[in-house]
């Protein structure tokens, strides 16, 4: 397609230069064979000409189509083509070559060397006039209405008329006469046309202010030369003359394209001048506008707060013009309204970090205070409005060694509401005092507005993926908690086991199992990992493992513990720890070993008498040198029949109810005195029962174990 | 909601941090804070005052646990004090009292601290 064009470009332009060159041919071939008369009227000559304009103008038409030329650059194009065209002008004028005859009222050029001039003003002409055809005629179409075309196709009408009739009333034409009255009313008329399609000059108003600064030079000189053209082509006989002689249909073609850029110049200097005052005005509207149109980019950029700040930094500048700009926000942005109290002697003001610094030193930020030596956004968060600061080094709410930096000069900063808290602020700055006026200290605290909503989402969305990632990763804890606990526990006549672990929704990490030994026994672990979710799961699978491999290599209960603690404390993180309680059942004689690692005592009823066993130890993970062995004691009993055991997690003892009691060792102990004769599962069950009853709730604080044995008879 | 707060005093070389309120795994983070800034500002001697604290759950007493190597690799320690017998006993179930001097009053800790600097000197 584009290839296509620009053939028939080439052929437009190859069309026009042969005309042209055709036509002086036939020019100074005529003028050889028959002296005197010229060409004047003749049609050979007469549609060459016409081919030449209708192909250059076709060629030059097309060419500033596909360019997509500005307005601006059309008014520059048509004021270089005159500026040229001129200087040719005044070459031949000084040059003096030129002289003509009058011969029945016709021109004749009297030497060869005239002829050749003739035909060389001739031709500038035309382009020039072309030229300024084409491009007025664009410009015209710039924001075209209705009208537009009508008026323009009125006006081309009535020049095609003018300049036949100059062509068949012009003695170098055909001579006819008669036509005065017609030609000056046409004349008239044209004129009108001319203005009527002169004032087409919307493109003005939406130039930037350099552009307008630039059209306003370039009409002005277009203005200048068309107007000396114009009065030229009536003066000089040189132009005049080589025209009229030449062909009277170019003749009154050039002088219409150049009566019509004087008239279009001069309105479009007119208007542009107008325009000028307004011109920084309309320009920052535009920013303004483009601005308020960017700020919907905000609101899909929250999902990247990074990107979210930057943004709003570098609009903030946009908008106001402004030298330099940050935002300040609040430390726990959105995620904890809590406000800390652990901060001692903090000021009302809550502690700010700047973000999406542009343009300054972050340096230069922490030195803005107060004389009191508080950061400066305090005295927006003291009264919750806006601060504008027309004059920095001479504002006395400044330090004076801030002000003394003096690479501020006006300064604004906006609160970011969100729920009626500031959640930060939108600080703006000029190097120079007083630069920022009403409008744009406005348009900032509306941009500070959607700032704060932009932000405001942005922290529930990502509270919201936190809180769901928390969430997935609390099923994926709970479903690998589920898949360490025993699905079956081993049942014998000798004794009863009933165990039960319900995880609470959000802390987890106990964990309990009965583990067969080789020698017929049975290993009893109830443990409790601090933390939670995966990394808690992690840590219980790891104590399997480790109970998987250790329970059988005949090995006290003590000393497996003490083997565990030392690969327990280099995998678990300081903070984290374990607390455990292992027991060893040999039901050959009914012996119970067992040692505790921090964990809760063992409840032992016998006889209707409730005892805690408690040998010494410290929990798994604290510390992995020898206290840990030092610490550590094994406690041995022999079951008696009905004799009953119990182990647990503190989610029991600890549960609270809601006068904020704990449900304690005594209830636990009284609960499974009472229900001693029942089987283990029904005590296990009551217990469940009585900790939810106690707590008032069906959900439980913290995750809560039990683990009952119920000895039954020895061999 | 459990409320929790953290209050920070300075005795002599000796930071004093008041605990009150339940420390559990949601407000653990808060006194987390306060032992950063402790050892931000390079104070290594440490006295924390329980006789505020209502309740404590393994998850406080992790946090005790996260910056204990980090203070006695720097000479200082954490001392405990005023803890009811309900937090002492916790402590007390876990094994604690083996790895931190455990003191009645505020004042025996600090005692304590400047003996040792009196001592070094």
């Amino acid at each position: 397609m584009q290839s296509h064009m620009k053939l028939r470009q080439r052929i437009f332009l190859i069309t026009a230069i042969a005309a042209i060159l055709l036509d002086f041919l036939y020019v100074i071939v005529q003028r050889a064979l028959v002296p005197g008369d010229g060409i004047s009227g003749d049609l050979f000559h007469t549609v060459l000409v016409l081919i030449a304009l209708l192909a250059g103008g076709m060629y030059y038409f097309r060419s500033t189509a596909t360019e997509e030329r500005s307005p601006v650059q059309l008014i520059g194009r048509t004021v270089i083509a005159i500026t040229i065209y001129l200087l040719i002008i005044g070459i031949v004028q000084l040059t003096a070559i030129t002289s003509f005859n009058m011969e029945n009222g016709r021109v004749i050029p009297d030497t060869y060397s005239t002829l050749v001039t003739a035909a060389v003003l001739a031709a500038g002409g035309g382009i020039a006039a072309l030229v300024v055809f084409t491009s007025l005629t664009r410009l015209i179409f710039v924001k075209r209405r209705k009208t537009t075309r009508r008026n323009y196709i009125l006006l081309l009408v009535i020049s095609a008329v003018v300049i036949i009739l100059d062509f068949i009333s012009s003695p170098n034409g055909l001579a006819a006469s008669g036509l005065d009255t017609i030609t000056d009313i046409l004349a008239v008329l044209l004129v009108a046309a001319m203005v009527v399609n002169a004032f087409r000059f919307s493109w003005i108003l939406v130039l930037s202010r350099r552009e307008k600064l630039i059209n306003l030079l370039l009409s002005l000189f277009g203005f200048i030369f068309f107007l000396i053209l114009t009065i030229y082509s009536a003066e000089s006989e040189a132009l005049n003359n080589s025209l009229l002689y030449f062909h009277p249909m170019l003749d009154s073609f050039v002088g219409i394209c150049f009566l019509f850029g004087t008239l279009y110049m001069g309105i479009g200097f007119a208007s542009t001048l107008l325009h000028l005052p307004t011109a920084k005005e309309f320009d920052r509207k535009k920013v303004e506008i483009s601005s308020l149109q960017n700020m919907s980019r905000l609101i899909t950029q929250v999902f990247d707060f990074d990107e979210l700040v930057a943004t709003t930094t570098h609009l903030a500048l946009e908008v106001s013009e402004g030298d330099a700009a940050w935002l300040e926000l609040r430390e726990s942005n959105g995620i904890s309204r809590r406000t800390s109290k652990s901060d001692p002697g903090s000021s009302a003001s809550p502690k700010t970090r700047p973000h999406a610094v542009k343009n300054i030193d972050p340096e230069v930020i922490s030195r803005l205070r107060t004389p009191e030596g508080l950061p400066l956004q305090h005295l927006v968060f003291d009264t919750g409005k806006p601060l504008l600061i027309q004059d920095v080094p001479s504002d006395r709410r400044i330090a004076a060694s801030a002000r003394e930096m003096r690479n501020i000069g006006t300064l604004v900063i906006a609160p970011l509401m969100s729920r009626g808290d500031i959640i930060g602020l939108l600080c703006v700055c000029k190097r120079k005092a007083f630069e920022f006026d009403k409008e744009i200290v406005d348009v900032l605290f509306a941009f500070a507005d959607m700032v704060s909503i932009a932000l405001e989402n942005s922290a529930l969305i990502r509270e919201s993926i936190e809180k769901e990632r928390m969430e997935q990763e609390l099923i994926v804890a709970q479903q690998m908690q589920r898949s360490l606990l025993p699905h079956v526990l081993p049942q014998s006549p000798q004794f009863e086991i009933a165990a039960r672990s319900v995880p609470a929704y959000e802390v987890g990490g106990d964990y309990y199992d009965v583990l067969p030994l080789d020698d017929g026994g049975l290993g009893f672990v109830v443990g409790d990992v601090s933390g939670k979710g995966v990394s808690a799961a992690l840590y219980m699978a790891q104590v399997k493992g480790i109970f998987q491999s250790l329970r059988n290599d005949g090995s006290s209960t003590r000393d497996i513990l003490i083997r565990m603690n030392t690969p327990l404390c280099s995998s678990m993180e300081r903070k984290s720890f374990l607390s455990l309680l292992y027991a060893e059942l040999h039901p050959g004689n009914g012996l119970l070993s067992f040692a505790r690692a921090g964990h809760c005592p063992l409840l032992h009823v016998r006889d209707g008498k409730a005892s805690y066993l408690r040998p010494d130890g410290m929990a798994l993970g604290l510390d992995a040198t020898n206290r840990f062995a030092e610490s550590l004691r094994e406690e041995r009993i022999t079951l008696q029949p009905d004799d009953v055991v119990v182990m647990f997690t503190d989610g029991v003892t600890e549960s609270r109810n809601r006068a904020d009691e704990e449900y304690e060792y005594d209830r636990l102990a009284d609960c499974v005195l009472r229900h001693q004769e029942a089987s283990a599962k029904d005590i296990l069950d009551v217990i469940f029962a009585e900790v939810r009853q106690h707590s008032g709730k069906n959900e439980a604080d913290d995750d809560i174990t039990v683990l009952v044995l119920r000895w039954k008879d020895g061999i | 909601m459990s409320e929790f707060s953290v209050g920070i005093r300075q005795r002599d070389t000796i930071s004093v941090l008041d605990l009150k309120g339940y420390l559990d795994a949601h407000t653990a983070p808060e006194l987390e804070k306060a032992f950063e800034k402790q050892l931000d500002d390079k104070r290594y001697n440490i006295v924390v005052n329980f006789s505020d604290l209502s309740y404590i759950s393994s998850a406080g007493l992790g946090v005790l646990m996260q910056f204990i190597e980090d203070v006695r690799k720097n000479e200082g320690d954490i001392k405990l004090s005023n803890m009811s017998s309900r937090v002492y006993n916790v402590f007390d179930l876990l094994g604690f009292p083996m790895l931190y001097e455990i003191f009645n009053e505020e004042d025996e800790a600090v005692k304590k601290f400047l003996n040792k600097t009196e001592n070094l000197s």
